[in-house]
């Protein structure tokens, strides 16, 4: 039964307590992952921009359009490289980071951290009056307490995107350095 | 075996961790000593890149697909024992459900667009889980047809990695494959999507050694001469289950919970004698409602 007033009550609440209402799990801080990926090995920090023609070069041998032109990179001591990328999705934010040996083969992808949002659809009014959803009851606290999710499954897609997208800039930019 | 496993408590902290494996994300959580859980970790993911291996329809190299371009020729070796084991299990459920679970529901795949070919310009023409033969260690197709295993591979995958943690002496560990999850060791409580609104969670309960699958169509829905389908199919009539709700299957075993979801959506009555059988329960979510499925012991 939707109770009107607790339920915008309860909205009025999420909204204004938090811009936007979402949750994630840390798993793996960027220092954390390099020591997975490459235990023992020295980093050192490339500074690495990405011009047109390189990105153009990029997008046409790997299908996945160049978002960031700066790259987050590490070339590591003995060969390989390892770097920061990222999903950045309408309501999910995806840090991974990835391992790849001297001949640009991966030796390893760990993902740092997952987040998904939903502000949007809760401030939008036709979207609310969809669902006869009653208020939650007793606690749920959102923000600090999802975890072990069910439900729809998700594509990784997006991060197979990225990895292919950073082959193909090892292969045309990288491994040149 | 550490003596801090006794009862209900568990020593050590947790590792947890996510990776992009079987199309979707698997997370793999373990909780005990460090130097055990580490290990524990990695052979857990381990086994979970191995089934993928062995059965992602998206790898032309895998048996799944091997299986596919030539066992309508000759009978085939697998390399993998595990496809083996999946595939008896898919037929056993496919003969248990009268067909409304078949593996050859890849035929549908391929022509909704979730799968690519792998039987190069055959017609795959109507074919059942009976075109599937196993002799001895062979696999022989009676006529050209598409084999997926997305129906059951998931929860195969999840109920081996927890195997992988057991055997690395971890006191608590879970594994999460895109929601087919599994656990063992004290409790832990498991978040339901709304599937109506499926970034919102109204719904949270407690596992504790058991498996817990859900399927639900709301991120993986694609257009199709006009028509939303899905990857969950009937075998036999052709047509998806799309509805905005979600089906929860909770079994001894992850292969378990991951098949009967199908059963459940696609022909709920033949469902119930099934899950008695298998010593599961089911349940869906409507809108906000979460609401129980009766076995027939009901």
């Amino acid at each position: 039964m939707v109770k009107t007033e607790s339920w915008s009550a309860w909205l009025l609440l999420t909204t204004l307590a938090v811009p936007e209402v979402a949750w994630g799990t840390v798993y793996l801080s960027v220092a954390e992952a390099q020591q997975l990926l490459f235990p023992g090995r020295r980093l050192t920090p490339l500074e690495v921009t990405l011009t047109d023609e390189q990105a153009k070069a990029i997008q046409k041998v790997s299908g996945v359009r160049v978002r960031a032109r700066e790259l987050r990179v590490w070339r590591v001591e003995g060969g390989g490289f390892f770097l920061v990328d990222e999903v950045l999705g309408k309501h999910e934010f995806i840090p991974y980071a990835l391992g790849l040996d001297a001949s640009g083969k991966v030796v390893g992808l760990e993902i740092l951290e997952y987040r998904e949002t939903y502000g949007d659809e809760i401030r939008d009014e036709r979207w609310r009056r969809q669902f006869t959803i009653e208020p939650p009851s007793g606690g749920f606290d959102l923000g600090t307490s999802v975890k072990n999710i069910s439900g729809a499954t998700l594509s990784c897609s997006h991060v197979t995107d990225g990895v292919n997208r950073i082959l193909a800039t090892h292969e045309l930019v990288l491994r040149r350095l | 075996m550490s003596s801090s496993c006794a009862g209900f408590s568990c020593q050590g902290s947790e590792c947890r961790r996510l990776r992009p494996l079987l199309g979707t994300f698997v997370e793999v959580v373990a909780t005990g000593e460090s130097a055990q859980r580490e290990a524990a970790v990695e052979a857990a993911f381990a086994a979970v890149a191995r089934v993928q291996g062995a059965m992602s329809v998206h790898d032309p190299d895998s048996d799944l697909s091997r299986l596919n371009r030539d066992a309508h020729r000759t009978p085939q070796r697998v390399r993998d024992p595990w496809t083996l084991e999946v595939l008896r299990l898919a037929l056993a459920v496919a003969e248990q459900s009268g067909g409304v679970f078949d593996p050859t529901v890849g035929r549908h795949l391929v022509r909704f667009g979730f799968s690519p070919r792998s039987v190069g310009r055959l017609r795959l023409g109507p074919a059942t889980f009976q075109d599937v033969e196993i002799v001895g260690e062979t696999v022989r197709f009676h006529r050209p047809l598409a084999l997926d295993f997305g129906g059951v591979a998931k929860g195969f995958a999840v109920d081996r990695a927890l195997d992988a943690l057991r055997e690395h002496d971890v006191c608590a560990g879970l594994v999460n494959a895109g929601g087919d999850l599994a656990c063992f060791g004290p409790a832990v409580g498991v978040c339901l999507r709304l599937p109506a609104a499926p970034r919102l969670f109204r719904h949270r309960l407690e596992l504790e050694n058991r498996a817990l699958a859900t399927s639900g169509a709301q991120f993986a829905r694609r257009r199709y001469r006009g028509e939303w389908v899905s990857h969950i199919v009937h075998a036999e009539r052709g047509d998806s289950w799309t509805a905005l709700e979600s089906v929860s299957v909770l079994a001894p075993r992850c292969w378990v919970a991951d098949a009967l979801t199908k059963v459940v959506a696609l022909d709920p009555d033949r469902a119930a004698p099934l899950l008695q059988s298998y010593g599961a329960e089911a349940f869906r979510i409507v809108g906000s409602q979460l609401r129980p499925i009766l076995s027939e012991a009901c």
